[in-house]
């Protein structure tokens, strides 16, 4: 047997691969996602020693089997109650620790893994909820549905969303959640964005009423505006971004964008690392990239931009200025 | 090695004067085997001594009793392990039976496995132990368990972390 490290990763690094062991569990995951997870699993150290000591978890429970295995899957059912007779306290306490443990803001990354609904990266998707709404997921992107009798509410956990909402006869409320604020749907079509600095409103058609999560400061964002929800505050409205659905259509569309941004956006649809020189970063562009191929969205940046394509490996790619490459060439 | 004693010692040294006596009768009521009250009422002392800190407590029999119920909730689970190990057992033929020597070191194994899972909700066990025992599939547990998909994989996350720390200890 091979020695195990005993030393412990990161939070993050351990919350990763427990996340990879729920995407890869009983032959779950795509391809992509396999393929995704190889990367991962090869990009450092610390990646695979997590891999490996959650791997090694399953050693112990090998021998479990028969009597044993039956023995330990009932042996809890009469202590709750031997407990309880004793007085309150203990067992509950004991649990609760469990979960606060668990469900603190620390391990956010995995609510991609545990959403209702996700989209693997480059992957979009589209989806009906009961009230006849429909959502359009953009890549790398997971939501919850929470519907109940008072609400129908939905939690963005991260990316991107269209949504156009269903029955305009029910009464109750439609609510998009993000860890930044409510938007509450007045009879629309909109999109949410989840960004570093927040969530992104941009409305379509009708209206949509947006809140932040710390306060009740609310404003109503119209067709065509767009605003970013900060936990505390809502941005000033702008007009909405043109071609901010044009990812519906497969399309990334920017007018005199920084490249920096561009090359960001594309990154979102595309596995593996990209990045773009600093030198270069701030050139404008104008035009429109296709995102189901984004090695051909960035071969198209080099007749209009200074810029070459240095393609490290397949996984690792950076937009360079043109005439460093150029010398190299010459 | 200083023989003078630290205020803690101290602490413990009166509770143990004053409320032993108490807490042992209480342990007695509770426990059916009186030598293994008369251990519970020792390892609770012990543990009071190993703790970093400790405040005089307001109300010290209430407070031995918090103690003493962790290590009755271990009791209890330790030989509810064990009792229902040997109850398997009665169910499949003598013959194949493990040997005495082998029960130990299984029952061993199984006393680690649910120290490991101790803090887990009874869902939470029950769904990890679905998972790792019998290999079922997150819908497959959900239905058996009486959840959601994503709630299993929420079990299931909690049951990995656990385990984790429990082997390795805290993520840094």
């Amino acid at each position: 047997m091979s020695r195990i490290p005993v030393r412990p990763v990161s939070a993050k690094v351990l919350d990763a691969a427990i996340a990879w062991q729920l995407c890869l569990d009983c032959g779950q995951g795509s391809d992509a996602e396999r393929e995704e997870f190889a990367k991962w699993y090869a990009a450092s150290d610390e990646h695979a020693r997590a891999w490996m000591q959650l791997g090694m978890l399953d050693q112990r429970f090998v021998g479990a089997t028969g009597p044993a295995r039956s023995a330990l899957m009932r042996s809890r059912d009469g202590v709750g109650q031997q407990m309880r007779k004793l007085g309150r306290g203990v067992a509950g306490i004991a649990v609760a620790l469990g979960l606060t443990l668990f469900l603190s803001d620390h391990y956010l990354p995995l609510n991609y893994w545990l959403a209702d609904q996700r989209t693997a990266t480059g992957e979009q998707r589209t989806i009906r909820l009961s009230d006849n709404t429909l959502i359009r997921l953009n890549t790398h992107s997971a939501l919850d549905v929470k519907f109940d009798d008072k609400m129908r509410r939905v939690v963005l956990q991260e990316g991107e969303i269209f949504v156009e909402t269903g029955s305009h006869d029910d009464p109750r409320p439609f609510i998009v959640e993000t860890r930044e604020g409510q938007m509450r749907a007045l009879g629309t079509k909109f999109l949410v964005k989840r960004q570093e600095d927040g969530t992104l409103l941009g409305v379509l058609q009708s209206a949509v009423a947006a809140h932040p999560r710390a306060n009740n400061h609310e404003l109503i964002l119209h067709e065509g505006q767009q605003m970013l929800i900060q936990r505390s505050t809502l941005g000033p409205m702008v007009a909405l971004t043109p071609g901010a659905d044009a990812w519906m259509r497969g399309m990334l569309v920017v007018d005199n964008a920084r490249l920096e941004d561009v090359i960001t956006e594309l990154g979102r649809y595309r596995r593996g690392h990209l990045s773009v020189a600093p030198s270069v970063a701030d050139l404008r562009i104008t035009g429109s990239f296709p995102l189901n191929n984004t090695d051909l969205a960035l071969k198209a940046l080099t007749p209009t931009l200074p810029v070459a394509i240095e393609e490290r490996t397949q996984w690792w790619v950076t937009v360079v200025p043109g005439d460093t490459q150029q010398a190299r060439k010459l | 090695m200083s023989l003078t004693q630290s205020p803690q010692n101290q602490l413990v040294g009166t509770l143990y004067r004053d409320h032993r006596s108490w807490l042992l009768a209480w342990l007695k009521r509770n426990v059916a085997c009186p030598h293994r009250a008369e251990d519970l009422s020792q390892d609770t002392f012990t543990r009071l001594l190993g703790r970093e800190q400790l405040p005089e407590p307001r109300e010290p029999r209430a407070f031995l009793v918090s103690v003493a119920k962790g290590l009755l909730f271990d009791y209890f689970r330790r030989a509810a392990l064990e009792q229902a190990y040997l109850q398997e057992l009665m169910l499949i033929p003598e013959a194949e039976q493990p040997s005495l020597e082998e029960q130990q070191l299984i029952l061993e194994d199984l006393k680690a496995i649910d120290r490991m899972l101790g803090k887990l909700s009874t869902k939470a066990r029950a769904a990890f132990l679905y998972n790792r025992l019998d290999g079922m599939t997150h819908p497959e547990i959900a239905e058996k368990v009486g959840v959601s998909v994503p709630r299993v994989r929420q079990y299931l996350a909690q049951g990995m972390r656990q385990c984790y720390i429990a082997l390795y200890g805290e993520p840094t």
